[in-house]
């Protein structure tokens, strides 16, 4: 039986049972949402296996507020963020007049659900400039303020690019007809 | 707008909340190799003992890593390290990495000295000792390079294993300081004591002693002393502080004396031809010419016989001492017992006339020998001026 509190406090203990209990448990989860801001598999494999790294160097400071899990996916995000400047693929340069203000639609509720599998698909085709804005503000709910601080942008500019990352995956939707 | 907005953002979460990717069995490999070295290096900063198998160029050593714990030699080789030296040559060494690990992290990264700090030490066979105490110091010192070493009596040394003489008793502390020669020090300090010595001296008492050597008595001058070892010189010795010894005859004997402290250290004197060193003797003028207008006082004088009104012998120490003097006609004009009186030409109150005297002087010397003397000498009265 997995038992948090106790495989919490074996982690803290330096137990390596303990902490390949806690990596099995939630590994497959964090890497699902590292998948989400890198479109490689192995880049995604890196980033969990550092993010993990961190997680069970700094177990001690979880302090049992807030949801255990929530804590982890704040480090996994954060090493994603730290992996996405360290490789300087990005840059917003884009000036804001060649932006078209986006539509959206009435209605966006699905006809039917949304196998996360084909949206992980979709959210790794998405062009890597604004999928890390897209993850951060739709999935993990940061705000833009929260988000243009990190990623060291400007507050307008992470509005830009979330709205197109919308515009996008919505598009992308229709195609699929979900929407 | 902006509730539909939010609703497509519920959706995507909702779809994503419970997905799930497996990673690939790498990550977990990864992962604990990662914890392995991390916890490795957290837990043991300073146990690090090199360990390198080769160089290479720009520095970088690559190496097996070993651990060596304090009672055991058994080695861990840790997954692939490379270690980064400052120079070439050997030491020290900086940073430890492990690239095979993957992405190399300031978490991975461990400061190692090459050296464990330097110790001092040193040993003595003894601390404390007679003088002159010579002391070797042995160098029990580890990882160090250069030694300095202070006597404690202002002299120094950069000897690794010194000898060194004290020669006047005393405490003194004798300090090793040692250098790894990366500046790391190291000091070691240790009490040394100089015992003072004690001083052998004896002399023989002739007051207790007999004319004959039959019976010696030697007395004990030594100082600091608690112990004794006499040599007679005639092959008979004596523990005795200040014994009495039984000679055979008056001969010229070695005597010795060794006296020993409790600490053990010793002095020796000794006497050569103990009974003959001092030529003791009396020597008698044989002319005496008394002051002639009146008695000078009673003879009696100190020291040394400088008055030529007064007839004594010249001598270098006597003992029991008599001295008598006859007229030319037999009859006794002068006796006495002390060497400190001689005679003013006087007898009955006048002036005792020309002529030819005898003398007789018996007693004993300061070694104990007895002597008897006599002679004659002639008394002059006329005034030759």
């Amino acid at each position: 039986m997995f038992n948090l509190e106790e495989v919490i406090e074996g982690c803290i203990k330096n137990k390596r049972k303990a902490q390949v209990s806690l990596y099995n448990q939630y590994a497959p989860m964090l890497l699902a949402v590292c998948a989400r801001y890198v479109d490689d598999k192995s880049e995604a494999e890196d980033i969990l296996q550092e993010a993990f790294f961190k997680i069970l160097k700094s177990i001690r400071e979880y302090q049992g507020k807030g949801h255990f899990e929530n804590w982890m996916r704040k480090i996994v995000v954060n090493t994603a963020i730290t992996h996405f400047h360290r490789e300087k693929k990005h840059y917003y340069h884009e000036e804001l007049e060649t932006l078209q203000e986006v539509e959206v639609q009435e209605s966006l509720t699905p006809e039917k659900a949304i196998e996360a599998a084909e949206l992980h698909e979709l959210i790794a085709r998405m062009p890597e400039g604004y999928r890390i804005i897209f993850n951060m503000y739709a999935i993990e709910g940061y705000k833009h303020r929260e988000i243009a601080e990190k990623l060291g942008i400007e507050e307008s500019t992470s509005k830009t690019q979330y709205l197109r990352a919308k515009n996008w995956i919505i598009k992308e939707m229709k195609k699929l007809d979900w929407i | 707008m902006e509730k539909g907005s939010q609703q497509f953002e519920d959706l995507l979460r909702k779809s994503l909340e419970k997905s799930e990717i497996s990673p690939s069995s790498q990550v977990l490999r990864k992962l604990k190799q990662r914890l392995w070295v991390a916890d490795f290096f957290s837990l043991n900063p300073r146990k690090f003992n090199i360990l390198y198998a080769t160089f290479m160029l720009g520095g970088i050593i690559s190496a097996t890593l070993y651990t060596v714990s304090e009672d055991e030699t058994s080695e861990k080789r840790s997954p692939g390290t490379k270690l980064q030296a400052k120079n070439s040559s050997s030491v020290p060494i900086e940073k430890v990495e492990v690239p095979e690990v993957g992405v190399s992290t300031p978490d991975l990264k461990a400061t190692v000295s090459e050296s464990p700090a330097p110790s001092a030490a040193f040993e003595v066979a003894d601390a404390r000792g007679c003088s002159p105490f010579q002391v070797e110091f042995v160098n029990r010192s580890s990882n160090a390079r250069t030694f300095e070493w202070d006597f404690g009596t202002g002299e120094k040394s950069r000897e690794t294993d010194p000898s060194y003489t004290y020669k006047t008793p005393g405490h003194y502390v004798a300090i090793l300081k040692v250098s790894s020669g990366d500046g790391r020090i190291a000091t070691y300090a240790q009490d040394i004591e100089v015992f003072k010595d004690p001083v052998a001296d004896f002399g023989i008492d002739v007051n207790k002693s007999d004319g004959s050597g039959k019976k010696v008595q030697f007395i004990n001058n030594s100082k600091g002393a608690s112990s004794y070892s006499w040599s007679f010189g005639d092959g008979k010795t004596s523990s005795v502080k200040a014994p009495e010894h039984a000679y055979d005859s008056y001969r010229s004997y070695d005597v010795r004396l060794i006296a020993r402290s409790e600490n053990g250290c010793t002095d020796t004197a000794e006497i050569r031809n103990t009974f003959i060193e001092k030529e003791y003797r009396l020597v008698f003028d044989e002319y005496f010419r008394p002051y002639l207008h009146g008695k000078s006082g009673d003879g009696f004088y100190e020291r040394a016989r400088s008055d030529a009104s007064i007839f004594g012998p010249r001598h270098n120490g006597v003992k029991d001492y008599q001295l008598t003097i006859w007229a030319p006609n037999g009859k006794v004009v002068f006796r006495t017992n002390t060497i400190r009186q001689g005679w003013n030409g006087y007898w009955g109150g006048r002036l005792a006339p020309q002529g030819t005297y005898t003398y007789e002087a018996v007693g004993v010397y300061p070694n104990g020998q007895p002597f008897k003397q006599a002679g004659r000498f002639n008394l002059i009265v006329e005034d030759i001026y």
